[in-house]
């Protein structure tokens, strides 16, 4: 048998169905052999009961067995599996996974939202810069949104990286669960959609400050039946996977009040679906309408797209590198705006860290990202203070661990977490479970770089940026700071003092500041 | 006036566009013969499950009328007085010429051609016969007070004899089934002197019952309510549901008798009162009853002078080097085969060759009807046994075959295939067969797409059109219609492909609406199709609004069709004709003009209610330029027949064509035929053809 071109398999296990590529990755570019997808409402399981039902296990264990079936068909090298955050959900979700890996061989890997937008935002990005018809001019922002069973996210995007995200409690499978549980004669689950909807809008309002975007895409398993509705209903459009909000509007109008039979039949939307297709469309339609984008574009790619690219690109490369960069600092910048952090100092801090950082390179013997994981922990090391100034450290900590960084690991946050956790009083102890929870190697990065950002923190003691620029010159004995400064550095050369002996221990050398301009110099 | 011809009367009519064939003198004995014995078997069906329907309607007491404008009681009444006609006409023919033109050919059939007692040589000949084979397995069912009417199986001869013990005056009733295995028992000395089995046995009928006098013994049959009662929705396990129905059929409630003419009238009210057949479904048939039997003699390869001479299928020409790998043929570009005009082989060489081929990863195909020892279930098993993921779509509920299709889902299991007995309250009617094979430069799949069924026997008579193809598009929707319906999948958006029961009818009805559209725009609005029946009342309606705006509609439609065409301010532009011929006209093709673009596609579905609703039936089109003129000439040629071309009137009548006075006789099929065969080049001379002789009635023209 002639060798050919490896296929690959992206299995994706959302709150409403299965779903499977099988793509074959030619020379020429990649080729979607088959599209396999299969309702299975797994969500409402998870949200209702909290765990999947026994029956449910089952249906799912047999329909991914004759998924595998179909991978063995066409001798696929990887089935790339992932469970969604909305089945990931369900307590007994670790039994469900073994359950599949010893039935079908599929190692599943559940997946959080975050990893979920990011991935989906992966291919949508690699799909735009692909596409000559839509160019991306500078200041643009578009969105994302994917109306799932728990929550629905937004995330907005400019020609450069995500701009923000937002996780809004609109999921239909919740809404519809609440509404049934406190129903009420006075009310049907329209003007309940309606209310909840207003005032999430009016929520996110409040926090974001860009209200108009260009384009909207909008994800799930519904869109795709919806498109083929109005594909056939309203051709009119000029493009057959963009939706005007006029469209949307008078679509809602015809399916306000049916019955999910009456779905089926008018417009043949997969049974399956019914429940929750008039508040799916009602949500995709207010927040288009909210952001005034005028139309929405349905579905043009979905989470697997993602999952063959990240199989294709295992490694960050430079380009990635460069693009978490920008990522993060994006993130903490908007973490820190969001707590009325002190942006100033924050980013003097940041400048200054990541020049000592290049300038003992040599000594550190770190790379990229860990140069990214020193500018983010320095943008967030006092966002503490938003808690109190006691302890802001230990606030900054956790604070960092409750936001969502994307691009970038659980353990990568944790090490950002805890380099800003550091940055003054005591050092890491054994009695710190989160620090001993790492490796040697990343015990290690943690260290270095909460020694350098301690010494970054000094050197802006007075919060006016007194220092100019820094040098660094290598003696026999350690390294020699060389800063310009203008005005007093006393607080400077004392908090400089104060807070080098966890790098010298560190690195084994001795630090001294030279001041140039002033007529002293600190040892 | 209704606007629409009534289903079962439609029918009927068909049926007796079928007779007409058996009546044209001009043509072989034999092939008339066949066409009495189709028109039989037709019949049958006909009873047992559109007659068994309104049977019971009526017992229900349904009372509606229907869209045609008739109650079941109207038609019943109307079906039966049909059906008489019908039967007149046919055994006038039976007697009148077929029977004497068997016999000048030398057939003789005693009791029917034959008036002249059975030679004392034949006597003893039969004797020795009946002993030997007949007596230990003929079972005389006794009837009296003391046991239940014993049970009678449908389509079967019986003997009822009339029996008297010596010395008695009271008679006794006695049923004898007749072994139909053997229709026509040969006789000694003359070769082809027959004497039928009903009247073999009953000449030693008296051997049965010792101490009795056989006060005579007339020969019947009756036929059952044929429906399977599936409660698909509550069945387990769909096989063993089926096989339980199949049983059940044989059991189904006796609908019609048939009786030979000298039945006496209290030995039919005796049976009609025991088997519960009202008088008005008692037949008295004026010659040999069961004429489905005459079929074995149809099918003597030694009599071909009496037949009609044989087009033999020709080679394809894109597959004629049997050295050269079929995939090559397919890859290189789309293939189009033309049944029965051409060899059904390259259907099988897809699957023999992908069945050995280690670069063949998998095969799926649907199968709704195949033949009984049938080379793809071979093949198929074969490719299984080699390793290769067969998974077969056995439709179990195609009806009358759901016996034999149960026997190959069995066998096909049982070598490893992965075997799905269809779906839920859907028969699956597509016609598809995917070949799954990695190559050098990635995967690609081979695609046959047919308007019939892949069916070696029936490739030989039925019309149909199949397309190989290993384009990707289409590739991934075959691919995806099978994960459909081995459930792996909800439906996709398909690429090439239309589907029903999704998206079939809206297709059509868009279709219609943008030639509507069209003519509405100044522009030229025409649709053909041909298919095997019109009933669906959505597309009949839409197609009416289509001729009232104008758009021209020609169809072509085999057998029912309840569309009234020609009717003014309803149907004006819309004309229907019927072709029956020596070939089952049973392809599926619809062309529309759109606005010059000059559409053409492929279906395995009729417009009728149950192929959009309850059937997945596929459509496909004709992408290829020289396919496209192909199909199309197809439909010119169909619509130019004057010779079996039957026009359909707005009251219901079909004529058959005359060919006009100085006017060429043309004949679609013989037209085709050699189409195809100026087509193929030098593949006629091959398959051995020199030349094809007219009929008088072609000649005539």
């Amino acid at each position: 048998m002639p060798s050919a071109p490896p296929i690959v398999a992206a299995l994706e296990i959302g709150s409403s169905a299965i779903h499977m590529t099988l793509t074959q990755f030619a020379p020429e570019g990649p080729v979607v052999l088959e599209e396999l997808g299969k309702s299975i409402r797994l969500a409402k399981d998870a949200f209702s009961r909290g765990a999947l039902s026994k029956n449910l296990v089952a249906d799912l264990v047999a329909l991914l067995g004759k998924y595998r079936d179909a991978c063995r068909e066409y001798g696929v090298a990887e089935i790339c599996a992932v469970a969604t955050s909305s089945v990931a959900a369900a307590e007994n979700m670790d039994i469900l996974i073994d359950h599949i890996r010893l039935e079908t061989g599929i190692e599943v890997e559940p997946i959080s939202s975050l990893v979920e937008i990011e991935t989906i935002y992966l291919a949508l990005r690699e799909k735009l810069s692909l596409s000559k018809e839509k160019k991306f001019p500078a200041g643009e922002v578009r969105g994302m949104l994917k109306i799932g069973a728990g929550s629905v996210f937004l995330t907005l995007f400019d020609g450069e990286h995500i701009l923000a995200s937002f996780t809004l409690p609109l999921g239909v499978v919740q809404l519809r669960q609440i509404f049934e549980s406190h129903a009420q004669e006075e009310i049907d689950f329209p003007t309940y959609l309606k209310i909840s909807v207003d005032h999430e809008l009016a929520m996110l309002a409040s926090s974001f400050p860009v209200k108009q975007i260009e384009v909207m895409y909008a994800f799930g398993n519904e869109m795709e039946a919806l498109q083929k509705i109005l594909d056939a209903e309203f051709s009119n459009d000029a493009s057959p996977s963009s939706v005007s909000s006029e469209t949307l509007e008078a679509f809602l109008e015809r399916i306000k009040g049916m019955g999910r039979e009456e779905l089926v039949s008018t417009f043949g939307v997969p049974y399956d679906l019914t429940e929750f297709f008039f508040a799916v469309t009602y949500i995709l339609h207010r927040v288009s309408l909210f952001f005034e984008s005028g139309s929405v574009e349905i579905a043009p790619v979905n989470l697997r797209d993602g999952l063959f690219i990240r199989h294709l690109r295992p490694d960050r490369d430079e380009k990635d590198l460069l693009r978490i960069e920008r990522q993060l600092y994006q993130d903490a910048l908007n973490i820190g705006r969001a707590l009325r952090f002190e942006e100033a100092h924050a980013l003097t801090v940041t400048e200054f860290a990541l020049k000592i950082f290049d300038l003992a390179e040599s000594q550190h013997g770190l790379g990229k990202m860990e140069r990214a994981y020193l500018m983010t922990a320095s943008i967030l090391h006092d966002v503490g203070y938003a808690v109190s100034y006691a302890a802001h450290h230990k606030h900054s900590f956790y604070i960092i661990m409750a936001k969502e960084f994307f691009f970038i690991t659980e353990r990568e946050k944790l090490m950002i977490a805890l380099i800003a956790r550091y940055h003054r009083k005591a050092g890491a102890k054994s009695t710190h479970p989160d620090f001993q929870s790492l490796s040697r190697r990343e015990k290690m990065t943690v260290l270095k770089l909460a020694s350098i950002l301690r010494i970054a923190e000094g050197l802006d003691y007075q919060r006016v940026k007194n220092i100019k620029s820094i040098e660094a010159r290598r003696t026999e004995s350690g390294i020699v700071f060389e800063v310009e400064t203008s005005g007093n550095v006393f607080g400077e050369i004392y908090s400089f003092n104060e807070k080098k002996a966890m790098f010298e221990d560190l690195f084994g050398l001795t630090l001294s500041l030279s001041v140039k301009n002033e007529t002293r110099t600190s040892a | 006036m209704s606007d629409f011809f009534n289903r079962e009367l439609s029918w009927l009519e068909f049926n007796y566009r079928v007779l007409e064939e058996a009546l044209d003198p001009q043509k072989k004995p034999l092939e008339r013969l066949k066409f009495l014995a189709i028109f039989s078997s037709n019949l049958d069906e006909f009873v047992m499950v559109r007659l068994s329907g309104l049977v019971s309607q009526v017992k229900l007491g349904y009372t509606a009328v229907d869209e045609s404008g008739h109650t079941p009681m109207g038609l019943l009444e109307a079906s039966e007085k049909r059906i008489r006609e019908l039967l007149e006409l046919q055994y006038r023919c039976v007697a009148n010429e077929i029977l004497p033109a068997l016999s000048k050919a030398g057939i003789h059939i005693h009791g029917l051609s034959e008036k002249r007692e059975l030679s004392a040589v034949s006597m003893e000949h039969l004797g020795s016969l009946f002993e030997k084979e007949y007596f230990a397995v003929l079972t005389p069912m006794a009837i009296d007070p003391g046991r239940p009417f014993p049970f009678l199986a449908g389509k079967q001869i019986h003997l009822l004899v009339e029996l008297a013990k010596a010395g008695e005056e009271r008679s006794r009733f006695a049923i004898v089934p007749i072994p139909m295995e053997r229709r026509f028992i040969s006789l000694p000395g003359r070769k082809r002197d027959y004497v039928t089995a009903e009247t073999f046995v009953r000449s030693f009928v008296h051997l049965l019952f010792s101490g009795y006098e056989i006060k005579c013994a007339h020969a019947f049959r009756i036929t059952r309510d044929g429906e399977l009662l599936v409660t698909e929705e509550e069945a387990v396990d769909l096989l063993s549901t089926i096989e339980d129905e199949v049983k059940k059929r044989e059991r189904g409630l006796p609908i019609r008798l048939e009786h030979e003419a000298a039945m006496n009238e209290e030995h039919l009210k005796f049976l009609r009162e025991h088997l519960g057949i009202p008088q008005n479904f008692s037949f008295a048939i004026p010659g040999p009853l069961d004429l489905t039997g005459f079929f074995s003699l149809v099918n003597d390869p030694e009599l071909g002078e009496l037949c009609e001479p044989s087009w033999p299928p020709l080679p394809s020409p894109a597959f004629e080097n049997p050295a050269d790998s079929i995939f090559d043929s397919i890859r290189e570009r789309d293939q189009m085969i033309w049944l029965p005009f051409e060899e059904f082989d390259p259907v099988i060489r897809l699957i023999d060759e992908a069945s050995n081929d280690p670069q063949v990863l998998a095969i799926k195909q649907t199968l709704y009807r195949t033949s009984g020892d049938s080379p793809i279930v071979a093949a198929l098993k074969r490719a299984s046994h080699n390793g290769k993921q067969v998974t077969v779509l056995v439709e179990l509920k195609a009806r009358f075959d759901e016996a034999r299709n149960i026997t190959w889902a069995k066998e096909l299991e049982k070598a490893g295939c992965y075997v799905v007995y269809g779906l839920v309250g859907m028969k699956i009617h597509a016609k598809m067969l995917l070949v799954v094979r990695r190559e050098k430069d990635g995967i690609r799949r081979y695609v046959h797409l047919s308007t019939g069924n892949f069916n070696d026997r029936t490739a030989k008579s039925y019309t149909d059109i199949g397309l190989f193809t290993a384009k990707p598009a289409f590739g991934r929707d075959v691919s995806e219609i099978f994960n459909l319906l081995t459930g792996f999948s909800d439906p996709p958006r398909w690429r090439k492909l239309v589907t029903a029961p999704l998206d079939l009818r809206n297709f059509f009805l868009a279709k219609l609406e943008r030639e509507i559209e069209n003519v509405k725009k100044g522009g030229k609005g025409q649709v053909i199709a041909k298919m095997n029946a019109v009933l669906d009342e959505r597309m009949m309606r839409a197609l009416y609004a289509a001729s009232q705006a104008g758009v021209k509609i020609q169809l072509v439609v085999r057998g029912i069709c309840c569309l009234r065409p020609g009717v003014k301010d309803l149907s004006e532009t819309i004309s229907v004709i019927s072709i029956v011929d020596r070939y089952l006209e049973h392809s599926r093709i619809y062309y529309f003009y759109a606005n010059g673009e000059r559409e053409v596609f492929l279906s395995s579905a009729d417009w009728m209610n149950r192929n959009f609703d309850r059937r997945v039936e596929i459509l496909f089109p004709v992408e290829e330029e020289d396919h496209r003129k192909e199909v199309m000439d197809y439909l010119q040629i169909l619509l130019a027949d004057n010779t079996h071309a039957r026009d359909l009137s707005g009251d219901g009548v079909y004529l058959l064509r005359k060919t006009p006075a100085g006017e060429k006789a043309r004949n679609a099929q013989r037209e085709m035929y050699q189409y195809i065969q100026k087509r193929s080049g030098t593949g006629a001379e091959k398959a051995g053809i020199r030349f094809i002789p007219k009929t008088k009635s072609e000649q005539a023209g």
